[in-house]
């Protein structure tokens, strides 16, 4: 029999760099990131008898800490500049010419909208498919598919140019 | 599939082609060579946003749960009137009102009563909540305290209606009390039923404290509770009797 603790223990271990990183494009702000991870994980202890499957424990996170983020801006607007205006941060585990295209494509990705960023960032950090973006975000598959395809065709733009709005699928 | 939409699937969930997509691709050079280009930006889009997480992050997240819950019990259960009395308000709520009309009419009162049904798990809390935090929290919503009103098992800012309130659980002898505080707001003392929840609104301080129980018989002792954190004191002079 697998104690509440443990199972605790191997959700934060299997999930929370990623959360973190989800939390950092919602917010712009490492710090902050931070509380909000730990906030997060801190009512999901809270409420891990309401986990039922394991499947659907990334899902469940992001949705509590969208939640968080989202009472942080109710109680008051934090003293931090928007995503598109902060010094994103460098990996160190990478050489050098990979560093710089990290941050163009980092650059890149904090001067999108939101409403493409976040459906985009569920789906490359957290690996979820269109139809549960949509759940999360309260949309619909088909708005999400079009929302992450234009998300892609912006960032390509912006990074080189080859993904023009008249040239979005590449063809002669 | 054709060229136009494989490469709409590529362009929307190019890590997830499905069968017909990944026919396609066997069969159309160019379209394979499409596909790898976008693969070749995914690894890139993926190295990018995957910006560095804090040293030991899982270990200070677990440190500060374990901190928090070495004072729950060992046996965290939750007694069954705790759950039977979330399940008897959602569902008395639920088929009491339509949302629509209700969410235009309700009182504070029905907001406060409506609220236990989304955190039922509130009412099972036992961990004592650190006064600084009870306090901290209270000053966050412009509503300083000069001390916790006694021990608090629970402690949430919740929207009430178009309100933010603090949500707090004290358990009792009696059983477990939901107060719900609201700054800013003054309605008038007093008591009431409703789907089989007691309660009681009291102007406090500066605002309004809500009292939601299954039994009555400590709502008098925890609105002087009350009274005295306003007060730092007595609370003699402050709301109603």
């Amino acid at each position: 029999m697998v104690s509440k603790q443990s199972q605790f223990d191997a959700l934060v271990r299997a999930t929370s760099a990623d959360l973190y990183r989800f939390a950092y494009w919602l917010c712009g702000n490492e710090a902050l990131a931070h509380d909000l991870t730990q906030e997060t994980y801190l009512r999901a202890w809270r409420s891990l008898d309401n986990l039922r499957e394991t499947a659907a424990a990334k899902a469940w996170l992001v949705t509590i800490l969208r939640r968080e983020h989202a009472r942080l801006y109710e109680r008051k607007t934090p003293a931090i500049a928007p995503i598109d205006e902060v010094d994103l941060p460098e990996s160190d585990q990478r050489a050098p010419d990979l560093l710089g295209e990290d941050a163009l494509v980092r650059r890149a990705m904090a001067k999108l909208e939101a409403k493409y960023r976040e459906p985009l960032l569920m789906q490359v950090l957290g690996g979820f498919s269109c139809e549960e973006i949509a759940a999360e975000l309260g949309s619909t598959p088909g708005a999400v598919m079009t929302q992450v395809f234009r998300a892609r065709q912006k960032l390509k733009a912006a990074l080189g140019g080859y993904g023009e709005e008249g040239k979005v699928y590449e063809l002669p | 599939m054709n060229c136009l939409e494989f490469r709409r699937a590529v362009g929307t969930a190019p890590r997830h082609l499905d069968e017909d997509a990944l026919a396609h691709r066997a069969a159309c050079p160019r379209c394979n060579e499409a596909l790898e280009r976008t693969l070749v930006f995914e690894r890139s889009l993926a190295a990018a946003v995957a910006i560095p997480v804090p040293d030991n992050l899982a270990e200070r997240i677990l440190l500060r749960q374990t901190t928090a819950a070495l004072h729950e019990p060992r046996s965290p259960r939750r007694s069954w009137w705790a759950i039977a009395a979330a399940g008897v308000l959602g569902i008395a709520l639920a088929a009491l009102f339509g949302w629509r009309w209700w969410s235009a009419n309700a009182t504070l009162a029905d907001l406060a009563i409506a609220h236990l049904a989304h955190e039922p798990f509130a009412l099972s809390a036992r961990a004592e909540v650190d006064e600084d935090a009870v306090r901290a929290m209270f000053a966050s919503l412009g509503a300083p305290v000069a001390r916790s009103p006694g021990t608090v098992h629970y402690l949430n800012d919740c929207r009430l209606g178009e309100r933010m309130s603090l949500h707090m659980v004290l358990q009792r002898d009696s059983g477990p009390v939901t107060a719900m505080y609201v700054p800013r707001l003054h309605e008038p003392r007093r008591d009431f039923e409703s789907v089989g929840v007691r309660g009681r609104e009291t102007p406090v301080g500066a605002g309004t404290l809500i009292l939601l129980a299954a039994d009555a018989r400590e709502f008098d002792a925890i609105e002087s509770q009350f009274r005295r954190a306003f007060a730092g004191g007595d609370g003699a002079a402050f709301g109603a009797p």
